[in-house]
């Protein structure tokens, strides 16, 4: 999980402007597929345990994996918990040296469209970013 | 009817290749890629749980459940021990930190361990008599009477003595006590 200066620099400015943080978004967290937490950012007043939300999205995203592929599904995009209160959705982000998982918690009212259509552009963002090469 | 074993103790300790060993069909598992291969230099590791089955006879199966074994991962610890009969506690001892895992572990599934429902494997032991004095003096520290084998994951005779005792043990509960123990 050794992310490089720019990585994380461009992590930390993403965060700050990330598209839906103003509306959309409660909070964004990128964890490393086996649920160590790498960067968390809340976007109202609740309080989130980010190390534990970290794990648990590690476990939600392993078992939507092998739930998946228990069903004969291919290329899991991620997991999605649906609540009263507003969507959760994990997606893995795949790179040659490490493997991630990113969790988008939504607000109430955003509809399952464009939450979902806001977190692929994140994920793609995230990847973009942890893509980098470094030494 | 399934009765449900879980396996527990440390990444690296041998869970994941212990229900691999013994389970009748490919176990369902959750791997991701390790970002800690500098505490266990292993490619994978176990996120949410593992799943096998051993079948006793024609009634009877066990029904085997992995957890994680990094402390950030014990939320589902709880939820997979849930209904358990026994467990069984698997300690890489040659690592240093095993006796400390020992103590950790056993608070942790202290429900299972005071009810003489936790057996500990006691994988990668290089000198056992010593090992195994440094278990009747830690189960003593903690008044627990905790049964001890020295097995590897990989030998299914080790692994089946493993549950063996789980389940003898669980059926002379029930015939001294009836079930209420």
């Amino acid at each position: 999980m050794n992310l490089s200066t720019d990585q994380r620099e461009a992590i930390k400015d993403y965060l700050t402007t990330a598209p839906g943080s103003q509306d959309m978004l409660e909070s964004l967290l990128l964890a490393t597929s086996d649920g160590r937490r790498v960067v968390f950012s809340n976007y109202t007043k609740k309080t989130f345990e980010s190390n534990r939300l970290a794990a648990m999205a590690a476990s939600l995203s392993g078992l939507s994996l092998t739930l998946a592929e228990s069903c004969e599904k291919n290329n899991t995009i991620g997991g999605v918990v649906e609540t009263e209160d507003g969507l959760i959705i994990s997606g893995l982000i795949t790179t040659e040296k490490q493997d991630y998982v990113l969790l988008g918690i939504f607000r109430k009212s955003i509809q399952h469209g464009m939450a979902l259509w806001n977190f692929k552009n994140h994920k793609q963002e995230f990847k973009n970013i942890l893509s980098i090469k470094t030494d | 009817m399934a009765i449900k074993v879980i396996f527990v103790g440390p990444m690296g300790a041998g869970k994941t290749t212990a229900i691999q060993t013994i389970s009748d069909f490919t176990p369902i598992s959750t791997e991701a890629r390790n970002s800690d291969r500098n505490s266990v230099d292993k490619l994978t590791t176990t996120v949410a749980m593992d799943y096998g089955e051993l079948s006793l006879d024609s009634d009877r199966k066990l029904a085997l459940y992995g957890v994680p074994g990094q402390k950030h991962f014990d939320f589902i610890w709880p939820i997979v021990a849930t209904g358990a009969l026994g467990g069984a506690l698997l300690l890489d001892c040659s690592r240093s930190d095993w006796k400390e895992n020992l103590t950790f572990y056993c608070d942790a599934f202290r429900d299972l361990a005071e009810s003489g429902s936790l057996v500990l494997a006691l994988n990668r032991a290089a000198s056992q008599e010593a090992i195994a004095q440094d278990v009747i003096t830690l189960c003593e520290d903690m008044q627990l009477a905790l049964p001890f084998f020295f097995t590897d994951p990989r030998n299914r005779e080790d692994v089946y003595l493993l549950l063996e005792a789980l389940v003898i043990g669980a059926e002379l509960d029930n015939e001294l006590y009836g079930g209420e123990n």
